[in-house]
């Protein structure tokens, strides 16, 4: 009787944390979070690695944290920049 | 550091340039040409000149954009095996792999802005990344693709480092200018601290990469109201398809330098044999997948699955898949695999032939992915028609001829080998 009870309580206990996770779930669209963790994870690590590398070298890991500044930096304004150039023909 | 001559011998494609390169150049320059007229022409008319209409609103460019991500794959994924794997047999056609990515990815990233009606609006995809991001697979690519194309070029750049030091006295006043400028701080000795940053690459772009080819894989497959999209196995099958098309492309690329410039010695038969046999067997497993995706389709599955399916075998494009399929992916595939078995020696122009058509039949399997779940919609409308017209074609070959513009470019300015591992 009382594990009935028990397995009961813990049956209600586990629907609550459920309903209260799908809840959370679809008004955050955690989804699209989990996908970007799955790039920016090992990009951390990767930056992480530079950081501490060895033998140290830090010109090295000031190219490194340079080039992604300019590369990411390149693509975002190249995108502005194309969008700017292209309303003169559109 | 003294160059012997059977080091500089792999310096022919800085040192010397025939009026091939110029020819080759020129007609490269006229289809790019060609294809920016048609762009123009797209811009200021909208993309009413394409064949894409209400029911097909994906075509070519989407197909190019998936086929210019999975080629890309090569690079890295040549790379980090030699360098986590120690696979050291592959280190001459490591760089000319990581270049076929960095031209491949920015062909990936142009054609998706083709295919864009409005491509001055794409700035907000930046000015709404955080508000979108989470719902939105179109933004999960993107961000991938970036990652990817950052991280290769960073690998790329610092792959070169010590090659431009050696070579900047040997390559002429404006290379040497050049690899000058891209040097700074270089220290005698870097290389060692290089080497273990390269090594932490590799190992964190490769499962950036396998993000890459998923994301987009799931632009398609999280539709679950497209027939034959909508599925769990689009992730795998896209990294196949990608694997091989890209193992292929670096094929074909490794034998035509090999015999522009003489490199028989330095670019192996075993080279050749290995990857080869990769690609056949990445070839099989695809063969494997697309068994599953049709055998699910067709058995006792939702009547939209089997219209998709039949319309791929027995309807109107039924040539283009069964020609894909037979000619361009069947046969090459288990006639490598019979000469693997049959021969220790590779037959280098069989594998050049059959690399070629499994390129052309994967870059056709993309096209047969996008339009015929568009042309049976699920909703009540028309079977849709798709006609590829002049402007899509032009703007498609110019995709193909810049990336063979960027590549030779690349060829041309850089070394395509590691003149660094050569001399150690």
């Amino acid at each position: 009787m009382k594990s009935l009870i028990l397995l009961d309580a813990l049956r209600f206990l586990g629907m609550s944390v459920g309903s209260s996770v799908a809840e959370w779930y679809a008004k955050t669209g955690v989804t699209g979070y989990i996908v970007l963790a799955m790039l920016v994870v090992p990009l951390t690590i990767l930056m992480l690695a530079v950081l501490f590398v060895k033998p140290r070298r830090w010109h090295v890991t000031k190219i490194f944290f340079m080039l992604l500044f300019i590369l990411y930096g390149g693509f975002v304004g190249g995108m502005y920049v194309m969008g700017v150039l292209l309303q003169l023909i559109m | 550091m003294e160059m012997k001559d059977d080091v500089r011998y792999l310096l022919k494609p800085l040192t010397f340039t025939g009026r091939r390169f110029y020819a080759f150049i020129a007609a490269l320059v006229g289809v790019i040409g060609l294809a920016g007229y048609a762009w123009y022409v797209q811009l200021t008319q909208g993309l009413g000149v394409t064949g894409m209409n209400d029911t097909t609103i994906w075509g070519l460019y989407i197909s190019n954009f998936i086929f210019f991500i999975g080629i890309s794959h090569a690079g890295i994924a040549i790379s980090a095996a030699v360098r986590l794997a120690s696979l050291d047999k592959y280190k001459p056609i490591m760089r000319m792999a990581e270049a076929l990515t960095l031209a491949s990815l920015l062909m990936a990233a142009l054609s998706i802005v083709l295919d864009l009606g409005r491509p001055d609006r794409s700035v907000f995809l930046l000015t709404y990344f955080l508000e979108r991001v989470g719902q939105s697979p179109l933004l999960w690519d993107i961000t991938a693709v970036a990652t990817y194309l950052v991280l290769s070029v960073t690998y790329l750049y610092f792959s070169l480092r010590e090659d431009m030091a050696i070579l900047k006295d040997e390559v002429g006043s404006w290379r040497g200018k050049l690899y000058t400028f891209l040097l700074p701080w270089y220290e005698e000795g870097e290389e060692e601290t290089i080497s273990r940053v390269a090594w932490w690459m590799a190992i964190c772009i490769l499962p950036i990469m396998v993000m890459v080819h998923t994301t987009v894989a799931w632009i398609f497959s999280l539709l679950p109201n497209r027939p034959l999209w909508f599925g769990a196995a689009a992730g795998p099958y896209f990294i196949v398809a990608a694997v091989s098309s890209g193992i292929a492309t670096v094929i074909v690329i490794a034998v035509v330098l090999r015999y522009l410039f003489g490199w028989e010695e330095y670019i192996k038969p075993e080279v050749i044999k290995g990857l080869t046999n990769f690609m056949a067997i990445t070839s099989l497993v695809y063969m494997y997948f697309m068994f599953a995706e049709h055998m699910t389709a067709r058995f006792a599955a939702p009547a939209p699955e089997v219209r998709v399916s039949n319309a791929w075998f027995f309807g109107e494009f039924s040539l283009l898949f069964w020609g894909m399929f037979i000619f361009g992916i069947f046969i090459p595939t288990f006639a490598l695999i019979i000469n693997a078995i049959r021969s220790k020696e590779v037959n280098i122009k069989l594998s050049v032939a059959a690399s070629v058509t499994i390129v052309l039949a994967l870059w056709i399997k993309r096209v047969l992915i996008i339009v015929p779940t568009q042309t049976r919609p699920l909703m009540p409308m028309d079977y849709g028609l798709y006609i590829p017209t002049w402007v899509e074609w032009s703007l498609v070959a110019g995709t193909f001829a810049a990336a063979a513009l960027i590549y030779t470019l690349f060829l041309k300015i850089f070394p395509i080998v590691e003149i660094s591992e050569e001399l150690h």
